[in-house]
């Protein structure tokens, strides 16, 4: 079913390191997906697992040590021509996760959401700029007056909706969203993610869902993967992953999830995932392997037999 | 229908009618609305509110925390046959804070003391609030780092807060609170920083601090997640007003206010996917200016007319079950719930047949 699907982005054994040459810290550990057009993907972890530096490395923040990231079938990790890192610029995209953070306070709106225009199409005008930042505004719920106001007049959900619309004036094809609404408040998260998944409908984009929340990914992503230490342990469609974990740190994620019902959480049980469970060895090495179609998971030999008979 | 946990205990703390102002630029923000609420011996009681919604300084006002701008303008809080709105010098408080009442905040980096090793943070309460010196201290100290799931106490003692990681690091400021022995302990958003696994791991480490020290807890947060594994009784706040309170269960399973009603429809749990999910519209009104009728009545779609007229008065639902809503006054016309409340009311009532 997913055969014919196009694939976005490809991301093949990518390792991100810091650190200097000599002590390197392996943040990212030939990880290795992709995303097809116009889904959503999940990447879900704790922090410190390295969600975060796969979204950066993708979008060229981080320089990668080793491994392939493709969009739209080129390479565009490590050296790559002026032309294409243009275009990269302007097609992929970036929501942080603290809106009031990641606006500079000291420009105004206008500036904020189009300062990616004069950096990328500078043949514009003034006029079609404007009109541009007008239109944009509207399309993310906010109103075309509020563009000479400055960051700290509005409140967290508009401040991320000002992020949204900075990040859809360059009408990209791909989004990284990096926990875009965790820093929101309840009633808020529901309006951004509404105003994320109209976009999406409307003009057909591809997101990144970096989250540490669970629940909310399941609601929003069409695929998830789980992240732990650098590894990606467990990727399926989300209800999938939901119906049958495989992964015991994947387990322990999802027992951990904070349900609204009194009386499921009396009941529920906390599962603490410990590596040690795996008893590796140098002749038993984990893989990463097709479990049933669509769902893969990290697993040596033995551990994959077992996984099979639980199906 | 629903069974009531029976909260039969005496009253520890009680608060009535209490209105909180800000000045604010000339401005006066009234940011508690005449306020009732009483917390029993022993209990959790849950504060669950957006933000702005005044939860926090409710519950700051309890230890007199508020900032210089803040006054309490009328009503009580009794404890221990105290009114604390009398407290007016910082002496009177310190015989409060910490040892009767403390506090476990958000982000347990801004809460700990970074040039100071956790150890001498833990002595500094434990000497102050109990008056124990030296090894008697010392040896204090060890056990409540043991208490709260810290390993290797000896060698964690010299250790400071950089050396932790966030959830540990929490686990540092609930000792820090504990080692007070206090009654009555409020942990304000104390998972929100955190991870899900080890938000998990730090609700289950603060429900066996309550056992142990037999506290009474008072929860503040936005994450109903949270509030539905361990809050007795919930309360939710709006616009600087409590607007519906009951048990755990009444709260979820049969919640009567519209604002709890769109407060628990918007959750991502309990969204249909490829569908939107409910939203709230508008935003809370503005405390600068007095608020007529029912606060959330501008942004209820159903409000009825005389929301916007009169204030609600509470309305008892069941003994332990109270909401300020017109809704529930015997003239008001019949107003269902939205579709979500309904499927929840009926898993709720299902289960508690089996």
């Amino acid at each position: 079913m997913a055969t014919e699907r196009k694939k976005l982005v490809e991301i093949q054994d990518l390792t991100v390191q810091f650190g200097s040459r000599r002590h390197p810290f392996t943040a990212v550990d030939k990880v290795s997906f992709h995303i097809f057009q116009g889904e959503t993907l999940g990447l879900v972890g704790e922090s410190g697992s390295g969600k975060t530096t796969i979204g950066r490395a993708i979008i060229r923040i981080h320089p990668t040590a080793g491994g392939r990231v493709l969009f739209d079938g080129r390479q565009i990790n490590g050296r790559i021509s002026r032309e294409l890192d243009r275009e990269v610029t302007r097609r992929i995209q970036m929501i942080f996760q603290d809106p009031m953070a990641s606006l500079n306070e000291r420009a105004k709106v206008d500036y904020i959401v189009s300062e990616g225009l004069y950096a990328n199409n500078s043949h514009l005008t003034a006029e079609e700029r404007r009109e541009k930042v007008a239109q944009t505004l509207l399309d993310v719920g906010l109103l075309p007056e509020f563009s000479s106001r400055f960051p700290h007049e509005f409140s967290g959900g508009q401040c991320q909706r000002i992020g949204i619309a900075r990040a859809i004036i360059m009408e990209p094809d791909f989004i990284i969203a990096d926990e875009p609404i965790s820093a929101l408040d309840v009633s808020i998260r529901a309006q951004v993610l509404n105003l994320l998944a109209d976009l999406q409908k409307a003009r057909g984009l591809t997101y990144l869902f970096v989250a540490h929340d669970l629940s909310v990914v399941r609601f929003i992503c069409d695929r998830i993967a789980v992240i732990h230490k650098g590894k990606i342990v467990e990727l399926a469609e989300s209800e999938q992953l939901f119906a049958h974990p495989f992964h015991p740190y994947t387990r322990a994620l999802l027992s951990a999830i904070p349900q609204p019902d009194p009386i499921a959480e009396r009941k529920k049980k906390l599962l603490v995932y410990d590596p040690a469970c795996h008893h590796y060895s140098p002749e038993n090495q984990p893989a990463w392997e097709e479990i049933y179609p669509g769902h893969f998971v990290l697993a040596s030999g033995d551990e994959l037999e077992t996984y099979k008979k639980q199906l | 229908m629903i069974v009531i946990s029976g909260t039969e205990n005496a009253v520890i703390l009680s608060v009535q009618d209490l209105n909180i102002k800000f000045t604010l630029r000339g401005q006066v923000l009234h940011a508690i609305r005449g306020v009732s609420l009483d917390v029993y011996q022993g209990e959790s009681l849950a504060i669950v509110g957006e933000s702005g919604s005044g939860k926090s300084v409710f519950v700051k006002s309890f230890m007199g925390l508020l900032d210089g701008n803040g006054f309490i303008d009328g009503g009580h809080i009794l404890y221990n046959n105290m009114d604390l709105t009398q407290n007016r010098s910082n002496k009177d408080w310190l015989k409060i804070r910490g040892k009767e009442i403390a506090m476990v905040l958000q982000d347990p980096m801004t809460s700990l003391n970074p040039l100071k090793n956790i150890g001498s943070q833990i002595l500094e309460a434990v000497e102050l609030h109990r008056g124990l010196r030296g090894p008697a201290a010392y040896q204090a100290v060890l056990e409540v780092l043991r208490d709260v799931g810290i390993d290797e106490p000896e060698r964690r003692y010299k250790q400071y807060p950089h050396e932790f990681s966030g959830g540990m690091r929490q686990r540092v400021v609930i000792a820090i609170a504990v080692a007070c022995r206090p009654k009555i302990l409020i942990c304000d958003e104390p998972t929100t920083a955190l991870d899900v696994t080890i938000q998990a791991q730090i609700l289950e480490l603060i429900k066996a601090m309550q056992k142990k020290y037999a506290l009474t807890t008072i929860y503040i947060t936005h994450d109903l997640g949270v509030v539905a594994n361990v809050a007795d009784r919930i309360a939710v706040m709006y616009a600087g007003d409590i607007i519906e309170v009951g048990s755990c269960d009444e709260v979820f399973y049969d919640p009567r206010h519209p604002y709890t009603w769109a407060l628990l429809s918007s959750l991502p749990q309990l969204g249909v996917k490829g569908k939107a999910l409910y939203a709230i519209q508008g935003t809370p009104p503005n405390l600068f200016h007095e608020v007529r009728g029912d606060a959330f009545a501008p942004r209820n779609p159903q409000a009825l007319r005389i929301d916007f007229l009169e204030r609600p008065p509470f309305f008892q639902v069941s003994p332990t079950h109270k909401a300020r809503t017109w809704l529930l006054d015997p003239r008001a016309p019949k107003v269902e719930p939205p579709e979500h409340i309904r499927i929840l009311r009926e898993e709720g009532v299902n289960r508690f047949g089996n």
